[in-house]
């Protein structure tokens, strides 16, 4: 009976859930998924992650090349993401060349990267418009599950501070670079920013951290990522509209998912990352 | 989405029509529609308009590799973009049959001509070199789309400016647009694509066909001449279509002269653009919404003013941010490492109101606008509305 | 409060500009200028089919070179906005086609295309639940805001550039859209700021309607 009627009118069924402020899953309107996150799980990667936050799984993978710099900005070094979903982690993705969910996905991390969100982009030259770093993040979702964007930040943060490369100089006279593979150095300076995923109903309900069910019924959906206390992004794409009240609500609540995802990330990389120099 | 079929009428009508020397538009077989030539305040950015044919061109430079085969010489790349604005037919991101005839016959005629210097925009021998990219968006198809993006990719490149570069032993420099006057292309000749569409078997030629007339036509005659009456580019299609040699020639004579007439047009709008250019203030594109009788436009006056509450400059403290999170955390008591932010116990004052009407109440009605010159103009547009008089806001551009 | 004078660009706008199209119209703000053009409804494909609403294509078209993924970005915003305001559920299985092309780039293109969807949906005659309008706002190195930026503005750089997108009705945000970092405190400042300057836009929607109406009846 309860799967017809879900079969049915989806949107209706769930309304009977949010009417006694509680979800399909058992979780209270604004409660977050339970988050895993293991760092350095791939041996082949410079820098790797795993992150869980309920169903929704992503991996992220660093490789990094030593390149020379773009030559309208010879001081920084590049940071490529890119957002992989196969379709093998939702039966809504279909295989072929990348849909809008990812190339919107992304799009979001690359804007977090370009505007040293995530860290300054400037420590990865080694030497002025001759060598910096550049590094590929690949972000693979293996299960979509809602709120591909938090996950993605999470693996991505977690990723660069398990980064660990050799140690790399330029030799001026030379005038090349000189490495000691067995010194390995991670980047100082890498910054924490966390993203928080909300849906919004029509009614003016907020719901934190919706699964893929969910912010397919939704009305709209706004990610926030802050950083400490300060808001560092504020990405609400369309969708039904909010006001001044609602949007201070939901800032609170993603300073909360902030406290405990930093300590997540510190936690899991601390023991396994190698001591960052400068 | 597919095209509207033609329907037969329609097609006779255009057809009897020919025949008898007449077109839908009123024009003469040898008449083009009205030519109109716009630029932007970027360099390269050129937009015709061709009758109801809508079509803009961007050049755009960027420093390459040159080809092994043509290793002191820069390059230069045609695109013709056709999206779903133009016509209900047309796929963005797929040109098409259309689109890939459209857009060989600009490389032909611009590309294969070789009107552009191409060994001038070598920087290095087999290292560097520019590469000029073209690309013309199709903007609305009423029509003869080949002569209009040939006009705009050539006076795109007309426009166009690219950076100047200064050689440092083997470093190159490139200078910003703003350190150093940028460099115009080499313009060798300036060519131009006249299409005709060809009925009654090809015996009488109509010039600048309009979309209808191209659907309706039995085939369709291209030539790309330039204002020194030379022929560079020549293609006949049309399913079974022959064309008799002297009318070839006729058609040649017609489009020679044309040619000359709009490289002359071309030159003068470039000189026009330059002059107003040269006054400053230049805006570019926002010109081509022209205030005129027969078009809808609306124009606020040059900057709107509204009252604002003021804004301090200086950043607060963080201790200040309106955030109880002491509170909250208290309230949920410690939240363990790996566990999901439960907040359930906060809850009850996280609660959200549905529509809270307080932010509704902070606005104000409508802020009155400020306009300082004013024409005030008094249209009756209907008698049983409760308002009978309409007040016209346009601005005084004087 | 203390009150000061802000202002935005000079808004203009030509309706109806492409003879094809069922709704078209050329907008500038400042030297902004887009032109956005809309088709539909339509016959839907049978794969972007949906059973309960219409199907909304938008297509962003850059000045140089093919839409990447950065484009892909603008056009997610663009048409969840439309799916907003669009009654999409009037029109059930069909399509409508919108197409955004950028013409010059006077600074604020993601809110000019907004602004100039919104004109072209209101051309068009599709019916709407509310309409939106958008305005960005830029904080500069001194924090200072900078209401409406033209193209110098941005280029001198800046700490955090917004677009926001408000409705009709109640003036709620419908978009947000943030580049660069930038305190709460101040991040609520610009949002009130650009709220209250939607109002002038939402005049001129009230303006160019009178004139497409006039127009059209005269």
């Amino acid at each position: 009976m309860a799967t017809d009627h879900k079969t049915l009118q989806p949107l209706e069924f769930y309304k009977t859930f949010l009417d006694r402020k509680t979800r399909p899953d058992g979780r209270s309107l604004l409660e977050f998924r339970r988050m895993t996150l293991n760092a350095g799980s791939i041996g082949t990667a410079d820098g790797s992650a795993i992150v869980k936050c309920g169903n929704t799984a992503i991996i992220c993978g660093i490789k990094a090349e030593l390149v020379a710099p773009e030559r309208d900005e010879p001081q920084k070094g590049l940071i490529i993401p890119n957002v992989t979903l196969p379709s093998l982690c939702s039966s809504h993705i279909k295989s072929g060349p990348p849909g809008e969910t990812a190339q919107a996905a992304t799009q979001f991390i690359a804007e977090l990267v370009n505007n040293n969100i995530i860290m300054d982009l400037e420590t990865l030259c080694i030497k002025n418009s001759k060598w910096s770093w550049v590094l590929y993040c690949d972000l693979l979702c293996i299960n979509l599950d809602g709120s591909l964007l938090d996950a993605c930040v999470m693996a991505l943060v977690a990723a660069l501070k398990n980064l660990s490369l050799p140690v790399v100089s330029y030799d001026e006279e030379m005038d090349k670079l000189i490495s000691n593979i067995e010194d390995k150095m991670g980047f100082h300076g890498i910054k924490q920013p966390v993203t928080s995923t909300f849906s919004l109903f029509e009614n003016g309900i907020l719901i934190s951290d919706p699964t893929f069910e969910e912010e397919q019924l939704a009305a709209g959906v706004i990610s926030i990522t802050m950083e400490g206390t300060s808001v560092t992004h504020l990405y609400k794409p369309g969708g039904c509209t909010l006001n001044e009240k609602q949007v201070k609500k939901l800032m609170q609540q993603s300073e909360l998912k902030t406290k405990e995802v930093v300590k997540l990330i510190e936690e899991a990389c601390s023991p396994m990352g190698v001591e960052p120099i400068d | 989405m597919k095209e509207t079929p033609l329907s037969i009428c329609e097609k006779q009508t255009v057809i009897q029509g020919v025949k008898e020397g007449q077109r839908v538009d009123g024009r003469s077989l040898s008449e083009q529609r009205k030519t109109c030539i716009t630029f932007g305040t970027e360099w390269g950015c050129c937009q015709v308009l061709l009758g109801n044919t809508r079509v803009m061109a961007q050049v755009s430079c960027s420093v390459q590799v040159p080809k092994s085969s043509r290793a002191n010489e820069g390059m230069l790349f045609i695109n013709v973009e056709m999206s779903t604005m133009a016509a209900e037919h047309f796929e963005a991101g797929r040109l098409g049959q259309q689109g890939i005839e459209v857009n060989r016959l600009v490389e032909r005629c611009i590309k294969d001509s070789r009107c552009i210097d191409l060994e001038s925009l070598c920087i290095l021998v087999e290292e560097q070199a520019w590469e000029v990219r073209v690309d013309i968006h199709v903007l609305n198809h009423e029509g003869n789309l080949i002569d209009a993006a040939t006009l705009a990719a050539l006076g795109a490149l007309c426009h166009f400016k690219r950076p100047d570069v200064t050689l440092d032993g083997r470093d190159v420099i490139i200078h910003q647009l703003d350190e150093r006057d940028p460099v115009p292309l080499t313009i060798l000749h300036h060519p131009l694509t006249l299409s005709f569409a060809l009925f009654n078997q090809g015996k009488t030629c109509v010039l600048d066909p309009t979309n209808l007339e191209e659907r309706s036509a039995d085939g369709k005659l291209v030539m790309g001449l330039n204002a020194y009456r030379e022929l560079c580019t020549l293609q006949i299609s049309g399913d079974g279509v022959f064309i008799h040699k002297e009318a070839v020639l006729s058609c040649a004579n017609v489009a020679a002269s044309r040619a000359v007439q709009m490289v002359e047009m071309l030159k003068n709008s470039l000189a026009d653009d330059a002059a107003e250019r040269a006054k400053g203030k230049y805006t570019g594109l926002v010109n081509s919404v022209a205030l005129e009788t027969e078009r809808i436009t609306t124009q606020s006056q040059a900057e709107v003013y509204f009252k604002a509450p003021k804004h301090k400059v200086e950043v607060l403290d963080k201790e200040q941010l309106p955030i109880t999170k002491t509170k909250l955390i208290n309230d949920q008591g410690v939240v363990t490492l790996e566990t999901s932010c439960d907040v359930s116990s906060s809850e009850s004052d996280m609660e959200i109101e549905p529509l809270p009407s307080v932010a509704v109440k902070k606005i104000e009605p409508l802020p009155s606008v400020a306009l300082k010159k004013r024409v005030h103009e008094e249209i009756d547009i209907g008698n049983d509305s409760e308002e009978e008089t309409v007040m016209l806001v346009t601005s005084d551009l004087t | 409060m203390e009150t000061e004078e802000k202002s935005i660009r000079a808004l203009k706008c030509e309706q109806s500009v492409l003879s094809r199209a069922d709704g078209s119209v050329m907008f500038s703000q400042g030297n902004t200028v887009v032109m956005a053009s809309v088709y539909g409804p339509l016959e839907a494909k049978i794969q972007k089919e949906l059973s309960d609403r219409m199907y909304i294509e938008l297509n962003y078209k850059p000045k140089i070179g093919m839409p990447g993924v950065a484009e892909r970005g603008k056009e997610k915003l663009i048409k969840t906005t439309c799916n907003h305001i669009i009654l999409t559920n009037l029109h059930p299985r069909t399509a409508v086609c919108i197409t955004v092309q950028e013409m010059q780039d006077g600074g604020t293109l993601l809110a000019a295309s907004i602004n100039a969807v919104c004109l072209a949906l209101l051309d068009s005659g599709l019916p709407l639940q509310c309409l939106v309008a958008a305005v960005t706002c830029l904080v500069d190195k001194k924090d200072r805001i900078v209401l409406d930026p033209c193209i110098n503005t941005v280029k001198e750089g800046y700490k955090a550039m917004c677009t926001f997108a408000f409705d009709s009705q109640k003036y709620n945000m419908i978009l947000s859209h943030c580049e660069g970092q930038v305190p709460y405190q101040l991040f609520q400042k610009a949002m009130e700021l650009c709220q209250k300057a939607s109002h002038v836009i939402f005049d001129f929607y009230r303006q160019a309607v009178l004139r497409k109406f006039s127009k059209e009846l005269l």
